[in-house]
């Protein structure tokens, strides 16, 4: 037998002291958010100044671009309609973790936007994607309105094919689309099926013929070399299958950023008329949906340069630090956490 | 008998010195990327504000999740501000038999969440010297018995370098077991629920257990009532620990772990291995029943040490499937007690298990090296690469470097195996000892 009662103090100790833990870490797990953050930024005289806070220890990067014109989307709709079909490839999920459904991505993909400061998102259905999209081209410009639709194939209400369809429009008039899962515009969606589209949809939505048909050509194993913006953005996704070729992107201007193989980049935005259509390489992935989130937070779009790129660690406290950055559109883009973000903001910089 | 002496002295600390520094070591130069950079996702994700199963990355029950929380919070003041990087380098490995390299942790994240295993094993050991010690006279034992375990193999390895949170269910394990045995059931309860909610694997010890409080308590009908007690204790802690889920509506997701065991899997005989695996719990789990009812039948006079020996073969015979090497850590401290206390028989398993759980620990090679490579001046990264694509080629036939590392695993099971052959031969003389007794009588 185990003896007597002064022993067990000790292991009593021990399990009180043990479970006090479990306790305060239940605590700490939901009271800690992205609120614990903060960032701000202003330029003048081609000077960036900026402010970081922090109440634990994180690395900071601050990401300069000039945008060119382009305007950063504060609306996203997501496109999810389960009385349409939908075409993409079924990914396996690691054990005990979520199937990766076009449902649980959006779904993962709202909060991932939350924390870095992209709040205004919609979700629509088919005939409410065709609604949307109509008033805002009616309104004259679609510009800082984003759709991300990861359906595999657009639905049959703004696309079918044709160069007068609502979605080429939509784009055409400032529009936004960031899309991943299948080729984009090879098909369009009905609610009996998928759609195989006969025409040239490449030329469509981005201007030639250079999107990666080659199924075979999947995994990157390089950074792309165009610019730093992999790095600067701490980018993961390192997949091109359905991705596009930036050299083949003609009469357009066209940004490719991530990573590289074949000629293929992992994402690559083309301007479409005022708008911007967005390829994020590869079947459904975590690191693709975290590209995604960071690129739309970002505001980076087709015209854009990357500036500069400040990066620093802050720890319990406030870290302030100046950037020199000269453009005529120039937007920054705060984010704690490098490859593991906990807080994004975007600052529109511009008559600074 | 107590040895009358505190548990520290000259001899326990050299071990606890020369087990710290060995992990220290291990544990800068190897990490397993692919769950360290788990834990670095799951701490991102509760600072951004997505608890534990809002934003996809965790996927166990919560009490780890709770307790990476806690190291966060103590650790990254310290500076730990850089979690990890996409390294370019290594991504021509995730071709090859390797595992997925993922986003490469920094070693200094690693350290952090691994010091909290640190302190961890050295908390089993101290409940292992606790427990020989009160079993034994004098203290060479009890130390003897915090050595084996502070110096175990694969728990340095299951902890330095998978970075794996097995020794944290083992000391909730352990605790349980001695509050039983001191008759403390509402609290015993308590940390077996917190067992199970971290690896479920020592549930299939509630038969044995539940089964010592009944006999031991027998004469004085206070059994019923005590294993009430702990019952009560394990729901106690179990509401606790899952009350935010069910306000959030994330409770299948918070056990999705345990359930996606048992669910269908994918690939070509995805329903095959579900229907196994679902046919090999049901054996195990009768298995642990009837372990259950012989110690409930137990005429031993000595009934905590025919618990402790049952526990121990209910683990060993747990992990005749499946058996990863961090599995083995809920293993060693019952087996060490056992060898120490009971037979030295025992040694057989310990060295095979010390010989060849950490090798197949290691078995994925150079990819341990990632953290090392990309975040010191200690080794190139392009160099770790080198050595990884190394531990792909083919040496003859089919046979890599990493294959023989793999067949360590055969070692592992003889271990599991010499574990239950020994326990068996063990019983079968005492009982045909006790027999003898009787008859003589």
């Amino acid at each position: 037998m185990l003896s007597e009662k002064r022993s067990d103090k000790a292991v009593v100790a021990m399990a009180v002291a043990l479970l006090a833990v479990i306790l305060v870490g239940e605590v700490v797990v939901y009271t800690s958010d992205y609120t614990d953050y903060s960032a701000s930024a202003s330029a003048e005289d081609g000077v960036i100044t900026y402010t970081v806070s922090a109440d634990g220890s994180k690395s900071y990067s601050v990401v300069v671009s000039d945008s060119n014109g382009y305007e950063k989307v504060t609306r996203l709709y997501l496109y999810y309609d389960e009385s349409y079909a939908s075409d993409v490839e079924d990914v396996e999920a690691d054990v005990g973790a979520p199937a990766l459904t076009q449902s649980y991505y959006l779904k993962q993909l709202v909060q991932l936007l939350e924390y870095r400061g992209v709040t205004d998102v919609t979700y629509v259905d088919a005939q409410e994607l065709a609604e949307v999209l109509s008033a805002s081209v009616a309104a004259g410009s679609s510009a800082g309105i984003g759709l991300v639709c990861l359906n595999g194939a657009l639905p049959d209400t703004v696309y079918t094919g044709n160069a007068g369809d609502l979605i080429l429009t939509w784009l055409e008039s400032g529009g936004s689309l960031y899309w991943a899962g299948n080729t984009i515009g090879s098909e369009y969606a009905t609610t009996e099926g998928v759609v195989a589209v006969e025409g040239d949809y490449q030329t469509l939505f981005l201007g030639s013929d250079c999107l990666n048909t080659d199924e075979t050509l999947t995994r990157a194993y390089e950074e792309y070399s165009g610019n730093a913006y992999r790095s600067a953005l701490s980018l993961s996704n390192n997949n091109v299958k359905y991705g596009v070729s930036p050299s083949m992107v003609t009469s357009r201007a066209c940004l490719a950023l991530g990573y590289q193989n074949g000629g293929y980049a992992s994402i690559v935005a083309v301007q479409c008329g005022s708008g911007a259509v967005f390829v994020f390489g590869g079947d459904y992935s975590d690191y693709q949906r975290y590209d995604m989130a960071q690129v739309i937070a970002a505001g980076i779009g087709p015209q854009s340069e990357l500036v500069a790129v400040d990066t620093g660690t802050v720890t319990r406290g406030s870290v302030s630090g100046t950037v020199e950055a000269t453009g005529s559109d120039l937007t920054a883009y705060i984010y704690l956490g490098g490859y593991y973000p906990v807080y994004g903001k975007h600052f529109d910089l511009r008559g600074g | 008998m107590r040895s009358g002496n505190g548990f520290l002295c000259l001899y326990t600390a050299i071990v606890i010195i020369v087990g710290l520094a060995a992990r220290i070591v291990l544990g800068v130069l190897f990490t397993y990327p692919d769950d360290v950079q788990s834990w670095a996702l799951t701490i991102a994700n509760i600072e951004a504000g997505g608890g534990l199963y809002d934003l996809g990355g965790y996927n166990y029950a919560p009490i780890w999740g709770y307790l990476l929380a806690v190291i966060d919070l103590i650790g990254e003041p310290f500076g730990v501000s850089d979690f990890g990087a996409r390294l370019v380098e290594v991504l021509v490995v995730e071709n090859g038999d390797s595992v997925a390299v993922t986003i490469v942790p920094s070693v200094a994240l690693a350290m952090m969440v691994k010091a909290g295993l640190f302190i961890s094993d050295l908390a089993v050991s101290y409940l292992v010297w606790r427990i020989v010690d009160e079993r034994t006279e004098g203290r060479r034992k009890a130390d003897l018995a915090f050595a084996l375990s502070f110096l175990c193999t694969f728990v340095i390895t299951a902890s330095s370098c998978q970075g794996m949170f097995d020794t944290v269910g083992t000391l909730f394990t352990l605790l349980a077991v001695m509050l039983i045995m001191k008759d403390r059931c509402f609290l015993g309860g308590m940390c077996f629920s917190a067992a199970v909610l971290l690896k479920v694997f020592p549930g299939f010890l509630v038969f044995i257990l539940a089964a010592y409080i009944l006999l031991k308590h027998r004469y004085d009908g206070t059994g019923a009532r005590r294993v009430l007690e702990a019952v009560l204790g394990g729901g106690v802690l179990t509401a606790i620990v899952f009350v935010p889920q069910v306000f959030e509506g994330t409770l299948y997701e918070s056990i999705s772990f345990i359930v996606s065991r048992t669910s269908t899997m994918g690939g070509d005989y995805g329903a095959l291995l579900s229907i196994a695996t679902v046919v090999l719990y049901a054996v195990i789990s009768i298995a642990s029943i009837y372990l259950g009812h012989r110690m409930y039948m137990s005429q031993r006079g000595d009934l905590d040490g025919h618990m402790l020996s049952l526990v121990m073969l209910c683990i060993a015979v747990v992990f005749l499937f499946p058996a990863n090497a961090q599995y083995l850590v809920l293993l060693a401290p019952f087996l060490v007690i056992q060898y120490v206390t009971e037979d030295e028989r025992y040694r057989l398993p310990l060295i095979l298990l010390m010989v060849g759980v950490p090798v197949f620990a290691m078995s994925s090679g150079a990819v341990n090296m990632m953290s090392l490579g990309g975040f010191t001046d200690l080794i190139g990264i392009d160099t770790v690469v080198s050595m990884v694509e190394w531990f792909d080629t083919e040496l003859f036939w089919v046979v890599t470097p990493m294959t023989v590392l793999k067949a360590f695993w055969i070692l592992e099971y003889a271990g599991i195996i010499a574990t239950i052959v020994i326990r068996r031969r063990i019983s079968v003389e005492r009982n045909g000892a006790l027999r003898q007794g009787i008859s003589a009588n």
